[in-house]
C-alpha cells in the first residue's frame, strides 16, 4: 500500500516538473488523432507490426507448410485465403511474410538513415570542397534509376534477401544525405549555432547536440513513408526473381508465383498485393499524420 | 592608466565574395581595459560587429578570413591560438550576447539546460551542480521565478526574458571580457532600458569589462566609459564619452553628432546629414576612407591613410586636420 503511495507521489511530482512538456506531447497527440486518415494509418501500421512480431502464434499453418494435393485451392473453411500453386495455405504464408517485409523495410531505413546523417551533416556542416565530394557522390547514385541499380547490384551479389537489402541500402541512402543536408545547411545558420559556438562548443558538440535534434524531424517523417516503398521495392525485386526463392513467404514472391495461374486461380496473387497496398497505405498516412504535427509550419 | 585586457593592433579582416574582396575592417587598434566599457558606434556595415566576431574567431571562413593584425588578451595572441584552445576562451573567458536573443537559444532544449551545458562545458561540474547554478544565474540577473524559466523552452518566454537568460549565459562562467552586440536593437524601448540597467549593475559587480556595440549615440552615453566611432571599417576617433559630446573633432562625428535631432531644433531647419554613401568596400576609396563625403577634405586625404593624433586627453583621431597635435 505505502509503496503504491510512493510511486504515485514520484509520479505527480514527474508530472510537475516536466509539465510544459507533458502539455506540448497532449497537444501533439490530439493534433494527430483529429485526422481521421493518420488514425486510420497508425492502427494499420501497428496491427501489421503486431502481426509480425505474433507471426508463430497467428498463423495457423507453421511457416513452410505444404499439401501438395491442395495445389491452387480456393479459399475455404481450413485455407480462408487459398492455396498457392505448391499448396501452402496463403493466409498463414502472408501472416509470415509481413515478418520479412518489416525486417527488410527496418533494417534499410535504419542503414539508410544513419549513413544519410552521417555523410548529410559532414557535407553541410564543412561545405566547400567536403560537401562538393560527397554530394557529387550521391549524384552518381541519384543519377541511376532506382530500380536498375537495385538490379544491377543483386546481380553483382547473386540473389538472396540479405543482398536485396543490402543493394536498396545502397541505393536509398542518397537520398536522405540530400535531405539531412538541406536541413543542416539552413539550421548551422541560425543565431544559435553562432551563439553555441561562442560559448565555446566543440563542431561535434555542435553538429550532435544542437544540429541534428533540430534537423530530425523530416526524416522521421520520410523514413515513415520510405517504410512502405521499400517494403514495394523489396516485393517488386522479388517479384522479378530476385530476392526470395520460389515457394518461399514473402508477398513479393507470392505474388509472381501465382502469375501463371492468375485466370484460374487468382487468389494466389490477389491477396498478398492487397496486403502489400494495405501496409504501405498504413504508413503513408502515419507519415503524413506525423508530418502534420512534427512539422509547425503546417499546423493551424 | 589601467592595466590592458585585451589588445587588438592593426587587425585586418576580409571576406572573399564572388563580386571581390570586402575590405571590412582595415586595421583596427583597440585597447580595452580592465573594469571598463567600451562603446563602439557607427552606422550599418561599418565593421562594428566583424570586430566583435574577430575577437573570439567567430568569422566563418568561407568567406570572411582574419588576414592581419594580433589581438593579444592575457598575454597570448588569439589569432595563433589552436581552435582547441580557442574554445576554452569562448564562453569562459571572453563571452559574448547577441542581438537577437530570439534566435540565439536552441528552440529543442530549456534555458536551464543551455546555461548548464556552458557551465558543464567549461567547469568540471556535475549536471545537478551546473542546474543549480544555472538557476543562480537567472536570479542573479532578476528574473522573477528562476527556477520556472530554467524548465521553460524558448519560444515560451518574451524578448526581454530571453535576453536575461542570454545575459545570465554568458556571465555564468564570470568571463572577464563580455561582448555585447546590439543588446537592446530588437527589444523595445522600456525593456532595453531595463537590460541596460542589469549589464550596468552586473559590471560593477562582476568587473568584467563590456565592448558594447551599437549604434545608439544615446546607449554609447549613458553606458560606456570610452567609445569608439567606426566609419567603414576604421576606429576614426577614440576618446572618453563625455570629449566626445563636447568635442567631437573627426568631420565623422561632427557629422555624427549633429544628425542627432534635438527639441530645439527649428521646425523649419532640416534634420542635418552627412552627405552621400557609405562606400562599397570591395573599391575602397583610397587614403582616408571617409574624404569623399568630409566636407575639410584636402588633397592628401584621398593619397594618404591619416595616422592617430592627440588632440586631448585619451582622446585620438584618426584625421590629418589634426596632426599638429602629439603623435600617439
Amino acid at each position: 500500500m505505502e509503496t503504491i503511495a510512493k510511486k504515485q507521489s514520484f509520479i505527480n511530482r514527474w508530472m510537475e516538473k516536466n509539465d510544459s512538456r507533458i502539455k506540448e506531447w497532449r497537444h501533439s497527440v490530439r493534433l494527430f488523432f483529429k485526422s481521421p486518415l493518420a488514425v486510420i494509418g497508425l492502427i494499420i501500421v501497428i496491427g501489421f507490426i503486431l502481426v509480425a512480431i505474433f507471426a508463430p502464434m497467428l498463423a495457423p499453418y507453421p511457416l513452410n507448410w505444404r499439401d501438395f494435393a491442395l495445389q491452387n485451392a480456393a479459399p475455404s473453411d481450413a485455407h480462408l485465403l487459398g492455396n498457392e500453386i505448391y499448396g501452402g495455405d496463403i493466409f498463414s504464408m502472408i501472416i509470415w511474410g509481413s515478418r520479412t517485409s518489416l525486417l527488410i523495410g527496418f533494417f534499410v531505413v535504419f542503414v539508410c538513415v544513419t549513413l544519410g546523417t552521417l555523410v548529410g551533416v559532414i557535407a553541410a556542416y564543412y561545405g566547400g570542397w567536403v560537401d562538393e565530394a560527397l554530394m557529387r557522390v550521391t549524384d552518381i547514385f541519384l543519377a541511376f534509376p532506382y530500380l536498375v541499380l537495385c538490379m544491377v547490384i543483386v546481380a553483382a551479389l547473386g540473389s538472396g534477401l540479405m543482398n536485396v537489402m543490402i543493394a536498396m541500402a545502397i541505393v536509398s541512402w542518397p537520398s536522405y544525405a540530400r535531405l539531412i543536408r538541406g536541413q543542416v545547411l539552413s539550421i548551422k545558420e541560425r543565431n544559435y549555432i553562432e551563439a553555441a559556438r561562442s560559448v565555446g562548443a566543440s563542431d561535434w558538440r555542435i553538429m550532435t547536440r544542437h544540429i541534428l535534434p533540430n534537423s530530425f524531424s523530416p526524416i522521421i517523417v520520410q523514413s515513415t513513408m520510405d517504410l512502405g516503398s521499400i517494403m514495394i521495392t523489396a516485393a517488386a525485386l522479388s517479384f522479378i526473381g530476385m530476392g526470395a526463392g520460389p515457394g518461399e513467404a514473402e508477398w513479393g514472391r507470392m505474388i509472381t508465383d501465382g502469375q501463371s495461374q492468375l485466370l484460374n486461380a487468382p487468389w494466389i496473387s490477389t491477396f498478398p498485393g492487397l496486403a502489400i497496398l494495405i501496409v504501405c497505405l498504413g504508413f503513408n498516412l502515419f507519415g503524413d499524420g506525423l508530418r502534420d504535427i512534427l512539422d509547425p509550419k503546417m499546423r493551424r | 592608466m589601467a592595466d590592458v585586457l585585451l589588445s587588438i593592433k592593426g587587425l585586418k579582416t576580409n571576406f572573399y565574395t564572388y563580386t571581390g574582396v570586402v575590405k571590412a575592417l582595415d586595421g583596427i587598434d583597440l585597447d580595452i581595459y580592465k573594469g571598463e566599457t567600451i562603446g563602439l558606434v557607427g552606422e550599418t556595415g561599418c565593421g562594428k560587429s566583424v570586430t566583435a566576431l574577430s575577437i573570439i574567431r567567430l568569422i566563418q571562413w568561407p568567406p570572411g578570413k582574419i588576414d592581419e593584425g594580433s589581438i593579444t588578451f592575457d598575454g597570448k595572441d588569439l589569432l595563433k591560438l589552436p581552435l582547441r584552445d580557442m574554445q576554452k576562451i569562448r564562453g569562459n573567458n571572453i563571452s559574448m550576447i547577441f542581438q537577437e536573443p530570439m534566435n540565439a537559444f536552441n528552440p529543442v532544449y530549456t534555458i536551464g539546460d543551455q546555461i548548464a551545458e556552458v557551465i558543464m562545458l567549461h567547469q568540471k561540474k556535475k549536471k545537478k551542480e551546473a542546474w543549480q547554478d544555472a538557476i543562480e544565474m537567472l536570479k542573479f540577473t532578476g528574473i522573477p521565478a528562476p527556477e520556472r524559466v530554467a524548465k521553460s523552452y524558448p519560444h515560451e518566454l518574451s524578448g526581454g526574458m530571453l535576453q536575461r537568460s542570454m545575459i545570465a549565459m554568458a556571465l555564468s562562467c564570470k568571463p572577464k571580457l563580455l561582448i555585447a552586440d546590439e543588446p537592446t536593437t530588437a527589444l523595445d524601448v522600456t525593456i532595453e532600458a531595463q537590460i541596460l540597467d542589469l549589464m550596468k549593475g552586473l559590471k560593477t559587480t562582476t568587473g568584467a569589462s563590456i565592448l558594447l556595440i551599437t549604434h545608439d549615440l544615446g546607449i554609447i552615453a549613458e553606458m560606456c566609459d570610452r567609445v569608439g566611432v567606426m566609419y567603414a571599417g576604421n576606429i576614426v576617433e577614440l576618446a572618453d564619452v563625455g570629449s566626445i559630446y563636447k568635442k567631437p573633432s573627426h568631420p565623422y562625428t561632427v557629422g555624427l553628432i549633429c544628425a542627432i535631432p534635438t527639441l530645439d531644433t527649428k521646425h523649419c531647419n532640416r534634420l542635418a546629414t552627412i552627405p552621400g554613401n557609405v562606400p562599397n568596400l570591395i573599391y575602397p576609396p583610397p587614403g582616408c576612407r571617409f574624404h569623399p563625403r568630409c566636407n575639410k577634405a584636402m588633397d592628401r586625404c584621398s593619397k594618404e591613410k591619416p595616422g592617430w593624433y592627440k588632440v586631448g586627453e585619451g582622446h585620438y583621431v584618426s584625421c590629418f586636420l589634426y596632426e599638429g597635435g602629439d603623435k600617439k
